[in-house]
């Protein structure tokens, strides 16, 4: 993976430790990000974390991400100034979609927010454990307003997890359906849509992903390399 | 009109001299599948120990950018029983399945390469070379009186043949030697050179093990020097590697006296359609030169 030096442009907490993150290369990438392409997020010295774009403009890049162990912690700790660096980004961009429903679990929102940089027109929903996280980061982007939202904590939209209330969802018969987040909420999603016969279902996965080149084989879903063929697959991946 | 690509090391029969070099994915069943599609001759595993290994924290490859690539994976792989799975998957395929054994002990090098021989490879290919494994690696290789009792100890419980990959040190040409008077049937020249990188922004090291393996196109004079260098004083079956890119990288270490070569890095840089250009370019090349064969042209470079 080749890397680009980038500066910390802002890095602040939107809600718990839920993050944003701002950055600027230092020089612009090779290829621009699309989405739902994500880039190897280098913290110097600790670790190296896969992060899905939010946005990328101009070398300037955002993501959104949530603390949930000793990478993500120093990372939530770099300051504006301080140093990381990003790699080329990883996969295939997957833009031949028109319309889409996304169903997002907590921060399998990130590449929501970068694909409504790209679409026209786009619906779904939102799943999050807690109603001000998602007040919170519509404040922030107001096009996830496109969204319906569910809380777990009944304090925004609607009540419960998104996989309750997915018969709500009004999906044409060929409606292409984009999931991304938890594995459990994946399976749940890519399960329904089997048993109504709807779909197409793409998941925008998630993976161990060591060497981001497609040499080191651990990032194996379904038969496919993420880092290579992905993050973009097939919902029969998730039986 | 026969195939002027034919070639054969340590006894075993290749379409064409280009197999992959052990490294590029190689220790789960889907692998194999990838790998037969690059059109490779031979498959080469990626390196099996004993027991499971994880592998480094990430990073562990950073790409360089002038066609070189570092690397500190730390030989992640699934140990002992994941072997026959691969090399099942792999054999599907009709052409031979070489694996990569590693480890700290003549003992676990053993224990290995006979779970390999088991699973049905053709061969094995000793990894006494890896610059980042702790114990097992470069510190086997350099020497040569280790190098001689390991290989004995191996080749005299397997049938199937021991290849024997090393890499570049003071010694190169006297652990070679050494290798094959016990036992070993070829030799793959060379492994990754020690190397650092640091990024000069946040002043740190990039890799988690802060040194690694550097391969692809900055070591390939590295590895036809020592291929030259051994050929030269041993006339040994060899496997070149290093920074092969293109038919004319390949022809060059086929020059220098390698029989067969591999490919690694350019997989990385130029993608899976690599192996194919490469094979061609030496069909071609070899009609250039006027050669029937490719056997005509191995270690010509030393012949006056």
């Amino acid at each position: 993976m080749s890397y680009v030096p980038a500066r910390v442009v802002s890095n602040e907490s939107v809600y718990g430790s839920y993050y944003v993150l701002v950055a600027r290369a230092l020089r612009k990438l090779r290829r621009i990000p699309l989405p739902p392409q994500f880039s190897m997020v280098w913290v110097p010295g600790v670790d190296l974390l896969p992060l899905s774009y939010a946005r990328y403009e101009d070398g300037l890049a955002t993501f959104f991400y949530k603390v949930v162990g000793e990478g993500t912690k120093s990372l939530s700790l770099k300051r504006p100034g301080d140093f990381i660096a990003m790699s080329e980004p990883v996969g295939k961009g997957f833009l031949e979609v028109k319309s889409p429903v996304f169903l997002a679990g907590g921060t399998g929102i990130a590449p929501v927010l970068h694909y409504s940089m790209y679409l026209e027109e786009f619906s779904g929903m939102w799943g999050v454990k807690r109603g001000e996280l998602a007040e919170a980061l519509i404040e922030r982007f107001p096009e996830l307003k496109r969204l319906a939202v569910a809380s777990e904590d009944c304090t925004f939209g609607l009540c419960g997890r998104l996989t309750d209330h997915l018969d709500k969802l009004s999906l044409e018969r060929d409606a292409i359906v984009l999931v991304s987040g938890p594995a459990e909420m994946i399976k749940r999603v890519c399960g329904w849509l089997k048993s109504c016969g709807r779909g197409p279902g793409f998941v925008i996965a998630e993976a161990m992903v060591k060497c981001g080149l497609g040499a080191c084989g651990s990032c194996v879903v379904g038969g496919l390399l993420l880092c290579r063929d992905g993050p973009v697959v097939g919902c029969e991946a998730f039986g | 009109m026969g195939n002027a690509l034919e070639t054969a090391v340590a006894g075993l029969a290749l379409r064409h001299p280009v197999m992959n070099a052990s490294g590029i994915l190689g220790y789960l069943p889907e692998h194999a599948d990838t790998m037969a599609s690059w059109r490779v001759s031979a498959i080469v595993s990626k390196t099996f120990t004993r027991e499971p290994r994880e592998g480094y924290d990430p990073p562990i490859v950073v790409k360089l950018g002038y066609g070189g690539l570092l690397n500190a994976v730390g030989l992640s792989n699934p140990g002992i029983a994941g072997l026959g799975p691969f090399v099942r998957s792999a054999k599907k395929y009709g052409i031979p399945v070489i694996v990569s054994v590693g480890g700290g002990s003549a003992v676990e090098l053993i224990d290995v390469a006979a779970a390999a021989e088991e699973a049905g490879s053709s061969a094995v290919e000793l990894n006494m070379s890896c610059p980042h494994f702790e114990g097992g690696g470069l510190e086997l290789g350099r020497d040569p009186t280790i190098v001689s009792s390991v290989v004995r100890e191996v080749s005299s419980v397997l049938r199937i043949p021991v290849i024997v990959k090393l890499g570049v040190s003071d010694k190169l040409v006297d652990s070679a030697a050494r290798a094959l008077e016990a036992g070993a049937r070829a030799l793959t020249l060379i492994n990754t050179v020690r190397g650092m990188a640091i990024d000069v922004y946040s002043l740190r090291p990039v890799l988690s093990r802060v040194y690694g393996g550097l391969s692809g196109r900055p070591v390939h004079p590295v590895a036809v020097w020592a291929v030259y260098s051994v050929y030269r004083e041993t006339s040994a079956d060899i496997i070149g590697v290093g920074g092969v890119f293109t038919w004319r990288d390949a022809a060059e270490l086929i020059v220098a006296g390698s029989r067969a070569i591999q490919v690694g890095t350019a997989l990385v840089y130029r993608g899976p359609g690599v192996v194919a250009r490469i094979v061609e370019g030496l069909r071609s090349w070899l009609r250039q030169i006027g050669r029937a064969s490719l056997r005509d042209v191995v270690g010509a470079a030393h012949k006056r």
